[in-house]
């Protein structure tokens, strides 16, 4: 018998922190047990594989032959929610920044509310997180440019931490960006009608690994996003 | 040997080559006639060097090569063009090919 939620953990090359990530979610789990955990080994040239496949029955797993970047394995996770029927899906970060303990928050939000998604916000209330200021530069650049497009203005349009229901699961599942897919798929959402909101939440500075957007790609990264969310206005 | 020869010799070199690669299913038709095509329109435009230099003369370029050399600029842009809209069709399956398989693989190992 599965959850109402499944939490989908993006893993790539992950060997530092994925082991203390899924013992954190699954202590959590153990308190509040309204979640499934898959994760998604994108192509892990490391351990990941073997540390993962260590938690199975506990989690479900998928193991990806080639790396796809984060849309082709958040993807198919959206695909294995939507083939088991999930009423919700969330993105949970394999590094550790995402707190699992305000997972029950958004939750509970999403089922009150009947929004189609709920994103997980750094930036809404003033909270404990600090980041890098060329990092909230950037994110304050993606908040103002989305907000020319859409009209909506999301706070924290680079989280990843996000909720969605079926009727998203569904289109996910279907198509979906394949890399940096959080500023571009706020304006799918607008653009096909999904009703989206903010809440506050905390969130911590990477645990461990490396981020995928660092120097150069941190150029390569805004114009991708800038142009993404262009294209996908104009459709 | 003068340039037209030799350029004669390498159209016929490139066109063995073709067939070649179509023979041993290297080459899908497609391109094949697209390379072809191009080929003998280059060895024409050589041969028949009036023609070029009539076709500067009416675009108004004083060295006729130049309009050849523009040419083949042209066309081997237009085809990288065609190939990275083909390339990018192909990631896009091979995305969805290989979340098919992790997907099969998982299902499987849960319904063990």
């Amino acid at each position: 018998m599965r959850n109402p939620v499944l939490v989908i953990i993006p893993a790539y090359n992950e060997e530092q922190v994925i082991e203390s990530t899924l013992d954190g979610v699954l202590a959590f789990r153990a308190k509040q047990p309204f979640f499934d955990v898959l994760v998604v080994n994108d192509g892990s040239q490391d351990k990941t594989k073997q540390l993962v496949d260590a938690y199975t029955p506990q989690i479900y797993t998928v193991h990806l032959a080639h790396n796809l970047g984060i849309g082709g394995a958040m993807q198919t996770g959206y695909q294995y929610a939507h083939r088991y029927d999930y009423a919700y899906a969330v993105q949970l970060d394999a590094d550790g920044q995402h707190m699992i303990e305000e997972l029950m928050k958004m939750y509970r939000y999403i089922e009150e509310s009947n929004h189609d998604m709920i994103i997980g916000s750094r930036f809404k209330e003033k909270t404990a997180y600090k980041g890098a200021m060329s990092r909230r530069i950037g994110i304050a650049f993606f908040t103002y440019f989305i907000y020319a497009f859409t009209g909506k203005k999301i706070m924290d349009p680079t989280s990843g931490f996000r909720i969605k229901n079926r009727r998203v699961i569904a289109s996910f599942a279907d198509d979906y960006p394949s890399d940096y897919p959080e500023p571009e798929v706020l304006v799918t959402a607008q653009r096909r009608g999904w009703d989206i909101d903010e809440i506050s939440v905390e969130m911590r500075p990477r645990q461990g690994g490396m981020s995928s957007i660092h120097s150069w790609k941190t150029l390569y990264y805004m114009m991708k996003v800038s142009l993404a969310v262009v294209k996908e206005w104009s459709k | 040997m003068n340039i037209y020869l030799f350029s004669v010799v390498m159209m016929i070199f490139i066109y063995v080559i073709i067939w070649r690669n179509v023979k041993r299913g290297r080459l899908g038709v497609r391109d094949s006639i697209l390379w072809i095509t191009l080929s003998v329109l280059m060895g024409v435009m050589v041969w028949q060097n009036t023609w070029l230099d009539w076709l500067a003369t009416q675009l108004q370029v004083a060295y006729a090569p130049s309009l050849l050399f523009l040419m083949a600029v042209l066309l081997c842009l237009l085809f990288i063009f065609d190939l990275t809209i083909r390339l990018y069709d192909l990631q896009k399956k091979h995305i969805k090919l290989v979340q098919r398989v992790a997907l099969l693989e998982s299902e499987r190992e849960e319904g063990r």
